[in-house]
């Protein structure tokens, strides 16, 4: 047991049956435990940020995935944005800003997933497109209403890349479900991968034992390659390793 | 002084047709509010190899509401009846309910929860209550989910008459399996008309009540109800600080 990887994973909020519930999508939870992780779930509730100091001392990852639109309090409006934002939730912002934050001062490792990578680089500097289609265009579809869980696009890799070394390939068909996504990387951040359109859809951070962002979600495509099982896995040697340092 | 945590197994549900695990927000607002920490708990097979991690860090524990319990118990003819069946819940609650009956952790179990005790302890659940009892009683109301109550009669002197200040409160009432046997070790202290228990405690640990109730979804009509969490937490926090 000593040694277990502990790993904070925020919650998401949704209504079911009339409720407030708070979710963790299963398959983020499923591969954590594979590969031997304790996830331990920050719920994103009023209240929960003055326990946020606790939590964080005993943890050896974090994993931020998918969610809304990031909103006006981590990232102002801006004037020429095309549409209104998407599912906010002001609670889940601050929380998760301030354990990012957190994990980078302290060099806890930290895998972002779809809005994971967003807020990633944000934080760090980077600047976001509001929305894709209506800034950049439609050559690459991010988000099909049709086939939500089906839809894939391109990525080229970038060779000599983590990213590389785990899929052992140039480019990769992955699944999109974001209408934001990277305008420009934060200063300190490498790109791994580019989506046809020129969109950075992976990066790390030299600087850090483990800081990646994933646009994608290869959770959700584990039958598509086993390799998918990789990301995961490569994060939860990285919080052994925290776990086993400190 | 660190804030007593408080471990919540959570629930599977599917959502646009992918796995998740969620908790219901009521009990995670009702414990922050009485200065407690929830921690969820993913109900996934692997976590019960990996308690010992949780239940360090762990100062109480809060059973809630879920399908049925597949149990031992149950009469294999209504195997048909029971809903939403979840083995990997079942068998992750039960081996909580177990540890924390051996190292005296601070309990509130509501609803599905209190019948996990009552399994766990050694006592028999009803199915199907409007087969085993008749429909003298409604215990769960499809039309109106929520907003069924019914009296619910509070033995003076239980932990539970301390907390309500009551000998009658109206309670919400959502499932179809019951107490049918209560464990030994257990002792009944709450019942609704039909004679069914729907509250109990364990006078041998320091904290250990069971309710057959939604305290979180009624906690605007009576103090007791936020009451139950408050209790939970202070047996936690208690503990903690002798730890």
């Amino acid at each position: 047991m000593r040694g277990t990887p502990r790993i904070l994973v925020t919650t998401r909020h949704d209504t079911r049956r009339g409720k407030s519930i708070q979710f963790i999508g299963a398959l983020h939870l499923a591969l954590l435990l594979e590969f031997g992780a304790a996830p331990i779930p920050v719920v994103a509730v009023h209240g929960m940020r003055g326990h946020l100091p606790a939590m964080l001392n005993q943890a050896n990852g974090l994993l931020f995935t998918e969610g809304g639109d990031i909103g006006p309090a981590l990232r102002p409006y801006s004037e020429d944005e095309p549409e209104e934002r998407q599912d906010l939730d002001p609670v889940k912002d601050e929380i998760e800003a301030e354990l990012m934050q957190e994990a980078l001062d302290r060099d806890i490792p930290i895998l972002g997933i779809c809005r994971g990578i967003e807020l990633l680089n944000m934080l760090l500097g980077g600047d976001l497109y509001d929305d894709i289609p209506s800034q950049l265009g439609r050559t690459v579809t991010h988000i099909s209403e049709t086939d939500y869980h089906g839809h894939r696009h391109p990525l080229q890799i970038e060779p000599g890349s983590p990213l590389h070394e785990i899929y052992g390939r140039d480019s990769l068909s992955v699944t999109s479900y974001h209408h934001q996504g990277i305008r420009s990387l934060a200063p300190e951040l490498v790109s791994m991968a580019v989506a046809p359109d020129g969109v950075i859809e992976a990066f790390r951070h030299p600087g850090k034992s483990f800081a990646w962002g994933l646009q994608f979600h290869p959770e959700r495509q584990l039958d598509d390659d086993p390799l998918h099982r990789s990301i995961h896995a490569r994060f939860v040697d990285a919080a052994r390793e925290h776990a086993e340092q400190s | 002084m660190t804030a007593p945590r408080i471990l919540i197994p959570m629930r599977r549900d599917l959502r646009r047709d992918l796995p998740i695990q969620f908790a219901h927000q009521a009990h995670l607002d009702a414990l922050i509010q009485v200065g407690a920490v929830p921690v969820p708990l993913p109900a996934l097979r692997p976590v019960a190899g990996l308690l010992e991690i949780y239940l360090e860090e762990a100062d109480g524990l809060l059973l809630a509401e879920g399908g049925d319990i597949q149990t031992s118990s149950v009469d294999p003819s209504s195997a048909q009846e029971l809903k939403e069946v979840d083995p990997e819940k079942d068998e992750l609650e039960l081996a909580l309910a177990d540890h924390a009956v051996r190292n005296d952790l601070p309990t509130l179990a509501t609803c599905r929860g209190a019948q996990v005790i009552n399994v766990a302890m050694g006592g028999t659940l009803h199915t199907h209550l409007p087969r085993d009892l008749g429909d003298h009683v409604r215990h769960v109301d499809v039309d109106n989910y929520d907003g069924l109550r019914h009296p619910l009669s509070i033995r003076p002197g239980s932990p539970l008459h301390e907390i309500y200040g009551e000998e009658t409160i109206s309670a919400t009432s959502v499932h179809h399996q019951g107490v049918a046997g209560l464990a030994d070790g257990l002792v009944a202290d709450a019942y609704s008309p039909d004679g069914l228990i729907e509250g109990f405690h364990s006078p041998s640990h320091t904290f250990l009540v069971c309710v057959q109730h939604h305290p979180e979804r009624q906690l605007d009509e009576h103090p007791g109800h936020l009451g139950l969490y408050k209790a939970l937490s202070d047996a936690a926090r208690d503990r903690n600080r002798r730890a």
